[in-house]
């Protein structure tokens, strides 16, 4: 009725074609009209593809299954990234495969290389694992991440020396290639073997002892990755041509920081100085009982919040620390399992050792039924105090150590995190005592100063390698500090600058005590936030940084 | 009891196999032969189309669930790409849910305001009443529109037809005169028509594979694929300055000087001749002009071209001997030949080779240009710009007259000459000549060789319209409206391919908000222009289809006997020609190639050798700039101007997200440059900052730099073939400023 009486009858018919237009383009009728295909089909259409590139049997015993990479046949496509991605479901930026490249800068020569997870022999992820989140598939050797165990810690990440397990910051867990463990059990082959165009990617069955030889023979299963008698892992990569030790992963320059770990930073430096504190408190103690009588309250008081706040923020760096009850799983062969139960340990008897402190040193209305607090019974909560702090830190080192990283080398990791350890006491007891007392002995003041040149000393000595004539991992970690952290490092010298400025005002007021221990904080936290980034991730070849 | 046990359930075992975080990667059977997919995307249909970006033109199989598409695998029945993809492929879906997609029509009130959404009905009014008026006053010339190898052929022809015969345009052209204008103009004048001789087929049958200016790898890497599949244990030579992908997959390289390939050549030529290693019989019965070029090539003496090219007598020699050996020799080219300043004589010298050589019209052998974009193809013959719909001639009455017949128009309307070519159009809109401008599905300001004088010209214009899928490309945040166009899989027609061969597009996905078919939006300007009339019978892109079809009856690309879409998906595509004699004959042979029988499409059924003297560079390198720049494809997962791919997540993780030049290391030693340093390059006409990438891939004195970001063209210099008008996006000077 209305288009009848519409004066502008043509701009209505135009109207009207425009509404047409918008409806039609709703509506998908070439689906309706085209798709039949292979509507009864059950068999993959694509088997024909892939059936010479999966074994034809199962693993026998002693066999496992591994990625087998011709080469002479990778040139670099992707493709099987993607098909990673798409055939598995996986979310926005997440494939488990990757293509990176080695070059050489001597001759026109170049080699791209997929990767995926190597499925080792001996897996970092697994023995790393404090919950048990990894199992090998029996008779597969396919080394699989179970997703509803995991609790996000990514130890495994740093752990496996080929970057693959990847958090999923969405699920709070990491994943990993499982190799489409399910596929093959159909005589199916894995969706980077179905998607690479030439054929590069195949499963081969290989003999555990086979893996193990091959890590002997080569130092690496090829250039550019680490050593392979860490984990002996199970690809096998083949060329024809001679891909010699020179060439070097493209991205092998970049100096992309690595990740930050913040919550651990806080944690490694709080539990240290608690650990520290608590150790210059029980030697005072020892040593200079009337003396120290008066600093025993804030020095314990000062160890646990410390501590508790240490420990706490540890839990911030889990996605998923609902299932952190099964840490007692990786105590066989884990750190982290070892040093999370330790410290666990270590919290009790800390707080068992301030409250025993507190109450005898106040004249608290207790129940006569409740035993008198003996001497002994301090001092032996004491040695467990320091003796599981102790061990604990030791744990703490070999967490990071037991990754197999230059910079986090045994050595360097002890003088930093020990560093910390005795600065934290050294200081922490040097400022109680201008507070609280009138005359500060000359050995506090030597104290701190030698802890002062130990940190300055272990954390300057790695800048040094960036002289160096040839590029290696300590090179390449310095250049990151000067580099990349060039912002954060300069902080962290100011920050020990300002905590040393306010140790000496502290003379003339203990106000600046406060200041202190806050700029020595946050210059700790600094040197462990360099700590993490300034290390080389061990990965396989890369391309040019994203 | 049974409350105990309840309790008892709920402690969480010790190791926890199963759960939310487990099932969220459960692959199930997928059906329709598509093996396990993940369970929560399998789908309850499929069906198969030709992928949107390159030119192989693969077959993807969409998955469909709940009327959406899901998820793509490759297409096992597709005589292409036989079940694989590229990353751009399997991803194809992605670059359609991007948010910044265009939805509703976009106007500017006057150039120094905001562009403000309006609707169809003001934006249609708007494009009427502003070219018109442009029309009016500067004559009908004064508008001219840039098109695209992105959109379905029936879209193509559809805005030719409407532009030139509807609204009175003459000029418009297409970004293919970027990639393919030298392939054309080649084959035309070699050949007598536009016409890649080739099937895919002739890549497994090849005892000689001959790839030059073209890293298949990266660039095609489904044409690799056939590569590989071939059983013959073949020679692959590679003739490319950089060290590709390809050159290290090659048996032979020969990294030749930046443009040195036209004497290159020639020089090939000349050994070839004084070893009498031609087919002699075969120029004889099929070829014109061959002594001519047999005297032309003499003066090009593997000494002189050793000191040219840069590549040893010893290896020029050896190339010859390789040629002379192989039984079926193919010669594949890219833009390494097609983007340079004597690009068709380049195109033509390799035609030469393959024609004295008799390598032509057997398995595994031709001179065959590899294609850009997915519908490069489909423009060259239908897109009414530089050629007369269906390949015919603007210049020729008789074929003018055919087309009007057909189309049921009054001859008059039929243009008597071609279009000026894009940098013409560039030109004339800096000479005021042009004063509107309509672009289409593609993105001149981030592609277009010397880009500022592009962005320049934009600015000169009195109204800009853009067309396009997504309202931030570089082109579109400049136009006075932007037209929002539905994509790849939201709409229906045909592309072709490379080897000529015609597939389907589907659409199997809505376009977000307003945004229409370019199909659609053509009907609209008819309607609104007034000539909706002549567009009557054009009704759907099948009708179109199907017109196309009767146009191109007794032309060499005569697909008369296509008589609609369903042929098309049960036969998986078919190559042109097809008449309805060829149609019985698909189901036995579906992979065709030309001149089988020696007959060519030239008046006296022989082909043509075609050659001239070299001429120097543009722009040569000097003490000032002394380094040769040179651009092309970054990494497969990249799209030309990455007005797709970048809004893939997977994709973009696949290469560096910031613009990077390829330095050799003594150069980079010299200059003290280090690895991932930020370095400015300069070139006559802008400076620019990029990330060193210490390779070598690149001779000393070159650089490489990837096309894919906009920065790039900001340092190339416009030249062009004379003949092809194609731009030379691979030669100009630049200094490194230390």
């Amino acid at each position: 009725m209305t288009q009848v009486l519409d004066p502008q009858n043509a701009q209505n018919l135009e109207s009207t074609l425009i509404d047409s237009l918008l409806a039609e383009q709703k509506v998908l009728s070439a689906v309706e009209r085209f798709s039949q295909q292979h509507e009864n089909t059950t068999k993959p259409v694509r088997a024909d593809n892939y059936k010479d590139l999966i074994p034809i049997r199962k693993p026998s015993t002693g066999e496992q299954y591994s990625f087998a990479v011709d080469l002479d046949k990778c040139t670099g496509c992707k493709a099987c990234v993607v098909a990673c991605h798409s055939l598995n479901g996986l979310d926005k930026t997440e494939s488990w495969r990757d293509v990176g490249e080695i070059i050489s800068l001597d001759t026109a020569d170049k080699q791209t290389v997929t990767s995926a997870c190597h499925h080792c022999a001996d897996p970092g992820c697994l023995s790393g694992c404090p919950v048990g989140a990894y199992e090998e598939i029996p008779d597969t050797g396919i080394v699989r991440h179970l997703d509803d165990q995991c609790i996000g810690c990514e130890y495994c990440s740093l752990k496996c020396p080929y970057d693959v397990p990847k958090y999923n910051k969405d699920l709070g867990i990491v994943r990993k290639c499982d190799m489409c463990h399910d596929r093959l059990a159909e005589g199916e082959a894995p969706a980077c073997v179905q998607a690479c165009p030439t054929g590069a990617i195949s499963i081969k069955l290989i003999e555990t002892d086979e893996i193990r030889q091959n890590a002997a023979k080569q130092s690496s299963i090829i250039a550019g990755a680490f050593r392979s008698d860490y984990t002996f892992p199970s690809t096998v990569y083949t060329s024809s041509r001679e891909l010699s030790g020179t060439m070097t992963a493209a991205d092998e320059h970049s100096l992309k920081p690595s990740h930050k770990h913040t919550p651990l930073s806080w944690m490694l430096i709080l539990t240290q100085l608690s650990v520290g504190v608590s150790v210059a408190d029980f030697l005072a103690r020892l040593i200079a009982p009337e003396w120290s009588s008066v600093l025993q309250l804030p020095l314990v008081i000062a160890a646990v919040i410390f501590g508790l706040v240490g420990l706490n923020s540890s839990v911030f760096h889990l996605g998923s620390p609902g299932g952190a009850w099964r840490v007692f799983l990786g105590l066989k062969t884990s750190w982290l399992s070892r040093e999370i139960i330790l410290f666990g340990m270590w919290m009790p008897a800390l707080l068992a050792y301030a409250g025993l402190t507190i109450i005898s040193q106040n004249d608290f209305n207790l129940p006569a039924w409740l035993p008198q607090i003996k001497d002994s019974w301090i001092m032996l909560a004491g040695v467990s105090v320091v003796g599981l702090g102790i061990i604990s830190v030791f744990c703490s080192i070999m967490v990071y150590v037991d990754t197999h990283r230059a910079f986090w080398s045994l050595g360097k990791t002890t003088l930093k995190f020990t560093g910390t350890l005795f600065l934290g006491g050294a200081t922490t007891l040097l400022l109680s005592s201008l507070a609280f007392q009138n005359e500060t002995p000359v050995v506090l003041w030597i104290l701190f100063v030698t802890a002062l040149l130990w940190k300055i000393l272990s954390e300057t000595i790695s800048l040094f390698s960036a002289k160096q004539a040839d590029w290696s991992m300590a090179k390449k970690s310095a250049l990151i500090q000067l580099h990349s952290l060039r912002p954060t490092l300069l902080l962290r010298w100011s920050m020990m600058t300002l905590a040393l400025i306010a140790v000496f005002l502290t003379i003339y007021s203990p106000l600046f005590s406060v200041i202190a221990i806050l700029a020595m904080l946050t210059g700790e936290f600094l040197e462990r936030q360099i700590y993490f980034q300034a290390v080389v991730t061990l990965k396989m070849p890369g391309n040019l940084e994203r | 009891m049974k409350l105990k046990k309840q309790w008892i359930d709920k402690i969480p075992p010790i190791i926890q196999h199963d759960g939310p975080k487990t099932s969220l990667l459960l692959r199930s059977p997928g059906k329709f032969g598509l093996g396990q997919v993940p369970q929560s995307s399998a789908p309850d249909r499929t069906t198969s189309m030709v992928c949107g970006f390159c030119s192989t033109g693969c077959s993807l199989n969409i998955h469909i669930k709940d009327n959406q598409a899901v998820n793509i695998t490759p297409d096992s029945d597709y005589p292409v790409n036989i079940g694989m993809a590229c990353p751009k492929g399997w991803e194809a879906l992605e670059p359609l849910k991007a948010d910044d997609r265009a939805t509703t029509p976009l106007l500017r009130k006057d150039r120094d305001s905001e562009l403000e959404e309006v609707s169809w009905e003001v934006a249609m009014e708007q494009f009427r009443e502003k070219f018109s008026a442009i029309q009016a006053q500067h004559g009908d010339e004064s508008v001219a529109f840039i098109s695209t190898g992105q959109i379905v052929t029936e879209e193509m022809a559809f805005l030719g037809a409407l532009a030139k015969f509807g609204m009175g345009m003459k000029h418009g052209d297409g970004n293919t005169r970027q990639c393919m204008a030298t392939a054309v103009v080649s084959y035309k004048q070699s050949f007598g028509f536009d016409a890649p001789p080739y099937t895919y087929q002739d890549f497994e049958k090849s005892d000689v594979i001959i790839l030059i200016g073209s890293n298949l790898c990266i660039a095609h890497p489904i044409m690799w694929q056939r590569v590989e599949r071939n059983k013959l244990n073949p020679e692959i030579i590679v003739i490319d300055p950089r060290t590709t992908e390809t050159a290290v997959a090659a048996t032979q390289h020969y990294p030749i000087m930046p443009k040195s390939d036209l004497i290159f050549f020639y020089g090939i030529a000349h050994i070839l001749i004084r070893n009498g290693w031609v087919d002699g019989q075969f120029i004889q019965s099929h070829t014109n002009e061959y002594e001519g070029f047999a005297s032309h090539v003499e003066k090009f003496t593997p000494e002189m071209v050793e000191k040219q090219s840069g590549i040893s007598v010893e290896m020029l020699e050896k190339l010859a001997a390789t040629i002379h050996a192989g039984k079926n020799v193919s010669f594949w080219w890219t833009m390494g030949i097609n983007q340079g300043h004597e690009a068709t004589r380049t195109a033509q010298a390799i035609i030469n080779l393959a024609l004295m050589t008799g390598n032509i019209g057997r398995e595994g052998t031709g001179a065959n240009s590899i294609t850009g974009q997915c519908n490069a193809m489909g423009s060259r013959l239908f897109s009414n710009t530089t050629g007369l719909l269906g390949g015919h001639d603007f210049t020729k009455a008789t074929d003018r007259k055919k087309v009007a017949d057909i189309l049921e128009i009054d001859e008059s309307r039929i243009p008597n000459e071609p279009s000026l070519a894009y940098d013409q159009i560039i030109q004339g809109i800096h000479d005021g000549k042009i004063k509107g401008l309509w672009v289409i599905a593609t993105n001149g300001a981030h592609s277009w060789i010397h880009q500022d004088k592009y962005n320049e010209a934009m600015k000169k214009l009195d109204f800009l319209v853009v067309q396009d899928m997504y309202s931030s490309t570089e082109s579109a945040v400049n136009a006075d409206l932007i037209l929002p166009a539905a994509g790849w899989g939201e709409k229906d027609g045909v592309f072709i391919n490379s080897e000529r061969r015609i597939g389907l597009v589907k659409k199997v996905s809505r376009a977000p908000g307003l945004a229409l078919s370019d199909f659609n939006i053509f009907k609209l300007v008819a309607q609104y222009w007034g000539c909706g009339e002549m567009f009557q019978k054009w009704s759907s892109p099948e009708k179109v289809f199907q017109i196309l079809t009767e146009l191109s009856k007794g032309q060499p690309c005569d697909i008369s006997g296509i008589k609609d879409y369903r042929i098309l998906d049960d036969t998986k595509g078919i190559q042109w020609p097809c008449n309805e004699e060829d149609v019985s004959k698909l189901t036995s042979q579906n992979e065709r190639r030309l001149f089988a029988d020696g007959k060519f499409y030239h008046s006296d059924g022989k082909a043509k050798f075609i050659y001239s003297d070299p001429t120097p560079i543009a722009e040569p390198t000097n003490t000032d700039y002394p380094f040769i720049l040179l651009t092309g494809r970054g990494s497969s997962a990249q799209w030309h101007t990455q007005t797709r791919t970048k809004k893939s997540a997977i994709l973009r993780k696949l290469y560096p997200e910031s613009i990077y030049i390829e330095v050799h290391p003594t150069d980079a030693e010299r200059l003290n440059i280090q690895a991932n340093q930020i370095i400015k390059i300069s070139s006559r006409r802008a400076t620019v900052e990029a990330t060193a990438y210490i390779s070598t891939s690149v001779q000393v004195g070159q650089l490489f730099m990837p096309m894919h970001y906009a920065k790039s063209n900001r340092l190339t210099h416009a030249s062009f073939d004379p003949y092809s008008r194609q731009p030379s996006y691979k030669h100009c000077a630049v200094c490194i400023l230390t």
